[in-house]
This record gives structure tokens, C-alpha cells and sequence, in this order.
């Protein structure tokens, strides 16, 4: 069987810079990464495939021809192909043109029984590839930020994240899941397999045609608007005292201020 | 702008970045505090091919060239300098010497375990009585009458790593009259009878990389294990240094960027007088001054470590850069660690911060591998050739 890992490219956000008075992100300088919970899902993947080799993963990207040192990334960390969707059309979708490009992809695989991502890009922040994906794909059941993800009897199952409780959940395959960031670092890439990577690996380029899609005949419903950064954190105070004097000063502040 | 910085390159550089980050920076200051060797840690440095980086794979290495290391190492020493030098000794002094001087047999059975990270290498050329002055060793192998073995005897002194490490590169004089002539090297295995390692010295800085002195009383070794020719050895050594030196300049260089970084931000957000200091003439002249020390650091380290990769196939040496790149970052580390200290203040000299331990972990570089006085005597002669 096939495990898709969906893998975005973003910029390292230690190493952006935001500027206040322009209200704009600077990104100059800034280090491009692959989008952190999407390396916890390949690392996931990449333990089924430990655990059955049978299993082939094949990480798959979205992007300029740039984006391709992430996959290169995932293939020193163990993918058995990599694929970029690249051409002038497709790095231009958006959201839900997006999923609809990277559904057609999986589609043309055949025998994908699980696609795996991060639970959110941390750039947007949106999360909604997974949920878009498996509506794509013919209705896959999704599981939505989980952790402990195992396969087992056709069913994946894990612990789903949500409403800050956790749900034993378990869906028949195939299925979509977005894995969750664990306290559980993962894995690095060995050297030897960086260099195979670029000097022996190869990084498969799909267009759009190939895929018999269309990206500009795709939808776009949301459009970005405006980039705002957040008011300016003020700044917080000590209640001074003993802890009774301290509260007492407390509520009457909260009084005051007509909190309570 | 370095467009021999390749991908691959920069993708072993955000490997170990991250490992640094993630898996170092959080415990150097507790070793550095308890002296204690970061074992765990350097075995998930072996793991990852960077105990043997410019190793070939046969030999469980990762492959890599030399650019590659000093990019890997540099990236370490930002974080902390002790793990920077285990896998300097490790990779350069140890590994280096191996794939340049060892046979077949010994590059099996030695340098593959030490280059894959399983055991650890380490290099013994100074003595109580011999540092700089390298070819007045009193140490003494005679070989015995079948010719079949070296009796080795007396004392080396400041070997990093020897306290932990399986397998040792050791210079002894197997004919005295003949001084630098009469040197030959060996390899050495600690778990063999007359090999004993001395107590710990305790440190000011690199405080959890482990050093000590080892004994030798008639250890008997085979001439299988004897690396190069007789008489061999103080060619060996030197030659070995080269690379040694590209390494400590590259932990000098990461000790020197993490003091920039730190001084950089604390410019920024410490306020005095009602401005942040970063806006004070005489802090902006010793952040510039950082700064441009760094990148020019940085530049003869790629110096050096291009002028290495080319030696592998012309195989001449590259004394010279290498002395340069070390001299100079050496002193750029002490500088910049001394500034970082002052520009946080009070706060640059509290265990809080690692300031201080910056600070104590610049020095050496100043002092192994050849001192700064001999570094500039090196490049000295090289230059008139007196
Ligand atoms: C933490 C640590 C780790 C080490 N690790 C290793 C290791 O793994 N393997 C190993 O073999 N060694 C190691 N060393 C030893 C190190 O390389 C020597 O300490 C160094 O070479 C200096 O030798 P020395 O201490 O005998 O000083 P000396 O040679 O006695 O020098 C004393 C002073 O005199 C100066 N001096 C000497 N000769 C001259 C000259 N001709 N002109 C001008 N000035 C001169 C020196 O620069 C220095 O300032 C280590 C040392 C330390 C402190």
C-alpha cells in the first residue's frame, strides 16, 4: 500500500522579521523550511514503512521548482519517491484549487490508502488542506489533529485532538489524518543520505496537464484581504503585597475596570 | 553569493542546526556545569554521520567534503563548544589521519566504528615536557626482537576525548637521535593492558569535553597497527593538524557568532538612559567590529576548507590557510565573547546567560592545536621562507 505525505515549504519563522510600522513581514534573509507538523507526519509515515517495508511513502509537494529541497529533505529522511506539482498554472492555486490539484495527483497513484500532513501550515495557520483533500478524494473519512496515529485491521486510529480533549477515533481506510506536533522530536536526515538525496535521488516534476487539470478553471472562494499584525501587547504588572492584600488590591482593580 | 555552498551543503548545515538547537542547547549548561561527559549526545551525533562527515561511506562515514564539516561544526559550536571539539578530535584528528595514512585492515577494523559514531577517537601528540616544542617527546616504543610488535612506555598529556574514547592515535620517538625524524605513530586500543588513562583535568572552559592524560607501561603493539612508516610520525601529525585546524577554527567561528547573535538582541531590547543601548556610539563600534571579524573569519575558514578539498587531488598541503583561518578566529572568538560579555553587563557575567561560558570556551581556541604564537610563526615561515 501507499502513504501520501503532503509536505509544504515555508519560511523559518525565527528567521522572518517583522516590521511594526510597515505592517509587512520582511522576508529577506529568511530561511526556508519544510512546514514543521508536515515533518511529524512524514516521520509517522516513515514508522509504518519501519514497520511494514511493504509500505511505499511518497512525498508530495506543491510549488515553485524551490520548493523541491524539502523533498529532497523527505527523501534523505527515508521517502521512497517524491513528487512536485509545478508548473506556471498550479503555483498560483490557492486553498481549495490547491486540493483539487493535489487530490488529482493521488488520484493518478492508485493504491494510496492513507494521506498524512501536518495539522496546520504554520504560516496561514488554516489547517483546512486535510479536511479539502478528503472531500476531494470522494469523501475519505479524516481524522483532525491526531496523535499516536497506528494502522491496524484496514482501520487507522489514533487519539483526535480537538475542544482540548482527546477522542479515541479509528475510520476504515483509505483515509486522510493531519498529525499533531509532538513533544517527541523527529528524525534527522543522516549525511550519507543527504547526499544521496541530491546526487543519486530524483525529484519527479508533474504539470498540470499531465494531471489532465486545469488550475485556472479552478475556484477560488476566499481571497485574502489584508495582512495586520496584532495591537501591541501591553505592559503587565505585579500586584505587590501579602496574597491577601494582593487580591484584595486585585479586585478592586477588576472593579474599577468594570471586568467584574 | 558562495555558490560552492551547494544545497546539499546547506541541507546538512539546517540538519545540524536543528540538532543543535533542539538536542544540545538545552542540556550545555548542565554539563558544562557538572563537567560530566554529554555522552547520549554524541552517539546521536554518530547517528547522523557527524562523527565521520568527509569519512566515505564505506568506511561508515557520511561522505561529505570538507565544506560540509566546517558548516556542520560550526553550527554546534554556536550552541556549545565542548560537543564542537569531541567532534573536531573525532573527525579531523582522528578520522582524517586514518583515511590518509591507514591501511585497508586498520580502516576496517579502527576507523569505521569511530567514523560511524559507535566508538570514540581521540589524538595524543603532547607530553607533560613537549606542547609546542612537539619533536622533544620523551615518550619511548621500541620494537621487539621477532619484529613482530612496539613496546610502548611513559606519559602523554591533554588528550580530549581520553577518558571516553576506544581507540587512540598516540606519537612516540622510536629513535630519539634522529628528534622529529625519529617520531612514529600508532593506534592505540584503551581496552589493552598497559594503556591507563589519568583523572579528568578539570577545566575552565569546554568544560564537557573530557581530557586527560594516559599511560603507557610496555603496552605491547602489533606492527599492524603502527599508522604510517616508521620515522613517519611527525609528518603524520602535522599534516594531520592541518585539518585539525580548519575544525577549531570553524568552533571558533560558532562561538563567535553566538556571542554576536546574543549582543545583537540585547542591544536591541536593553534600554539605558532612556534608548537601547544599541544606539550608543561605542556599542554600535563593537557590534561592527564583531561583525566584520566574523565574516571575515568565516571567509578564510571557506579559504581553507576549498584549499583542503583541492589538496585531496593534488595532495599538497594547505598549512598555510589553515593556520591563517585558525589564528584569526581564534582571536575573533576572544574578541567577540570579551565585547558580548560587556555589552550585556552585569548580566553578561551571570551563569544565567551563556555569556560567561562563551567567554571561558573561547580561549582554547587560542591554545590546541598549536598556540597562536605557533600559528603565526607558521605562517612566518611560510611567508619568507626562513
Ligand atoms: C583542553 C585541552 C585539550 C587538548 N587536547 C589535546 C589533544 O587532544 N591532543 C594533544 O596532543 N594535545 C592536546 N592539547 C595540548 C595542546 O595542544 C598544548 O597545550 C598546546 O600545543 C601548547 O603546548 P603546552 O601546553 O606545552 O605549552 P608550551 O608549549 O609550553 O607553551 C607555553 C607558552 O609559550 C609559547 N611558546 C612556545 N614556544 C614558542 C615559540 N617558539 N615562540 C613563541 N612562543 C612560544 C606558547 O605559545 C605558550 O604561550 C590540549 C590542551 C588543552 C588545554
Amino acid at each position: 500500500m501507499r502513504i501520501v505525505v503532503c509536505i509544504k515549504q515555508i519560511f523559518d519563522p525565527e528567521t522572518i522579521k517583522i516590521s511594526r510600522s510597515q505592517q509587512a513581514i520582511d522576508e529577506r534573509g529568511a530561511r526556508k523550511i519544510m512546514n514543521p507538523p508536515d515533518r511529524w507526519a512524514l516521520d509517522a509515515a516513515l514508522r509504518f514503512k519501519e514497520a511494514d517495508p511493504s509500505i511505499e511513502v511518497i512525498a508530495l509537494s506543491l510549488g515553485e521548482p524551490e520548493v523541491e529541497d524539502v523533498l529532497r529533505e523527505a527523501l534523505a529522511l527515508g521517502c521512497d519517491r517524491a513528487i512536485l506539482l509545478s508548473d506556471a498554472a498550479i503555483v498560483k492555486a490557492r486553498t481549495a484549487g490547491l486540493a483539487q490539484i493535489i487530490a488529482a495527483a493521488i488520484k493518478r497513484l492508485r493504491n494510496v490508502q492513507l494521506v498524512m500532513t501536518g495539522h496546520m501550515a504554520l504560516d496561514t495557520g488554516s489547517g483546512t488542506l486535510g479536511p479539502r483533500l478528503a472531500i476531494e478524494l470522494g469523501d475519505w473519512p479524516v481524522l483532525l489533529s491526531v496523535d499516536q496515529l497506528r494502522l491496524e485491521h484496514g482501520h487507522v486510529t489514533g487519539l483526535q485532538y480537538a475542544d482540548e480533549k482527546y477522542y479515541d477515533s479509528s475510520y476504515p481506510l483509505p483515509a486522510v489524518a493531519t498529525v499533531l506536533q509532538t513533544p517527541e522530536h523527529p528524525r534527522y536526515p543522516h549525511g550519507a543520505e543527504i547526499i544521496n538525496a541530491y546526487r543519486v535521488r530524483n525529484v519527479e516534476i508533474w504539470s498540470s496537464l499531465a494531471l489532465g487539470v486545469d488550475p485556472t478553471a479552478l475556484p477560488a472562494p476566499t481571497t485574502g484581504r489584508q495582512l495586520r499584525l496584532p495591537p501591541a501587547r501591553q505592559m503587565g504588572f505585579i500586584v505587590e503585597g501579602s496574597p491577601q492584600e494582593a487580591a484584595q488590591t486585585l479586585v478592586a482593580m477588576l472593579r474599577a475596570r468594570r471586568v467584574i | 553569493m558562495f555558490d560552492f555552498i551547494t544545497d546539499e551543503h546547506r541541507m546538512i548545515q539546517d540538519a545540524a542546526r536543528e540538532f543543535a538547537q533542539k538536542e544540545i542547547a538545552p542540556i550545555a549548561a548542565h554539563f558544562d556545569e557538572t563537567g560530566d561527559f554529554p555522552l547520549d549526545t554524541v552517539r546521536k551525533m554518530g547517528a547522523l554521520g557527524f562523527m565521520g562527515i568527509e569519512v566515505p561511506e564505506i568506511y561508515g562515514g557520511a561522505g561529505l567534503d570538507t565544506l560540509a564539516y566546517v558548516l556542520a561544526l560550526e553550527e554546534i559550536c554556536k550552541v556549545d563548544a565542548s560537543h564542537g571539539v569531541i567532534m573536531s578530535v573525532n573527525n579531523s584528528l582522528f578520522a582524517h589521519g586514518l583515511v590518509k595514512y591507514g591501511t585497508e585492515a586498520q580502516k576496517q577494523r579502527y576507523l569505521k566504528p569511530v567514523a560511524s559514531g559507535q566508538k570514540i577517537g581521540a589524538y595524543s601528540l603532547t607530553e607533560p615536557m613537549s606542547g609546542s616544542d612537539a619533536g622533544n617527546m620523551r615518550t619511548r616504543a621500541t620494537l621487539s626482537a621477532d619484529g613482530s610488535h612496539y613496546l610502548l612506555n611513559g606519559r602523554k598529556s591533554w588528550v580530549t576525548s581520553a577518558p571516553y574514547a576506544d581507540t587512540i592515535v598516540v606519537f612516540m620517538m622510536t629513535a630519539p637521535e634522529k628528534k622529529h625524524k625519529g617520531v612514529t605513530a600508532f593506534i592505540v586500543e584503551a581496552d589493552q593492558p598497559g594503556f591507563a588513562r589519568g583523572k579528568k583535568e578539570p577545566k575552565l572552559g569546554i568544560r564537557a569535553s573530557a581530557t586527560s592524560e594516559i599511560m603507557f607501561e610496555d603496552y605491547r603493539c602489533p606492527v599492524e597497527n603502527r599508522l604510517g612508516e616508521e620515522g613517519e610520525g611527525f609528518k603524520i601529525a602535522m599534516t594531520v593538524l592541518d585539518a585539525g585546524r580548519i575544525g577549531i577554527a570553524s568552533q571558533a567561528l560558532g562561538i563567535a557568532e553566538a556571542c554576536l547573535a546574543a549582543s545583537i538582541s540585547y542591544a536591541r531590547e536593553r534600554v539605558a538612559f532612556g534608548q537601547p543601548i544599541g544606539q550608543f556610539q561605542m556599542i554600535q563600534q563593537k557590534l561592527a567590529d564583531m561583525a566584520c571579524r566574523v565574516e571575515a573569519s568565516r571567509l578564510l575558514i571557506y579559504q581553507a576548507a576549498l584549499t583542503k578539498m583541492a589538496a585531496a587531488q593534488t595532495g599538497q598541503r594547505y598549512t598555510l590557510e589553515a593556520s591563517m583561518a585558525k589564528l584569526f578566529a581564534s582571536d575573533t572568538a576572544n574578541y567577540c565573547a570579551t565585547e558580548a560579555v560587556q555589552i550585556h553587563g552585569g548580566m553578561g557575567y551571570s551563569q544565567e546567560l551563556p555569556l560567561e561560558r562563551y567567554f571561558r570556551d573561547a580561549k582554547i581556541t587560542q591554545i590546541y592545536e598549536g598556540t597562536n604564537e605557533i600559528q603565526r610563526m607558521v605562517i612566518a615561515r611560510n611567508l619568507t621562507g626562513l
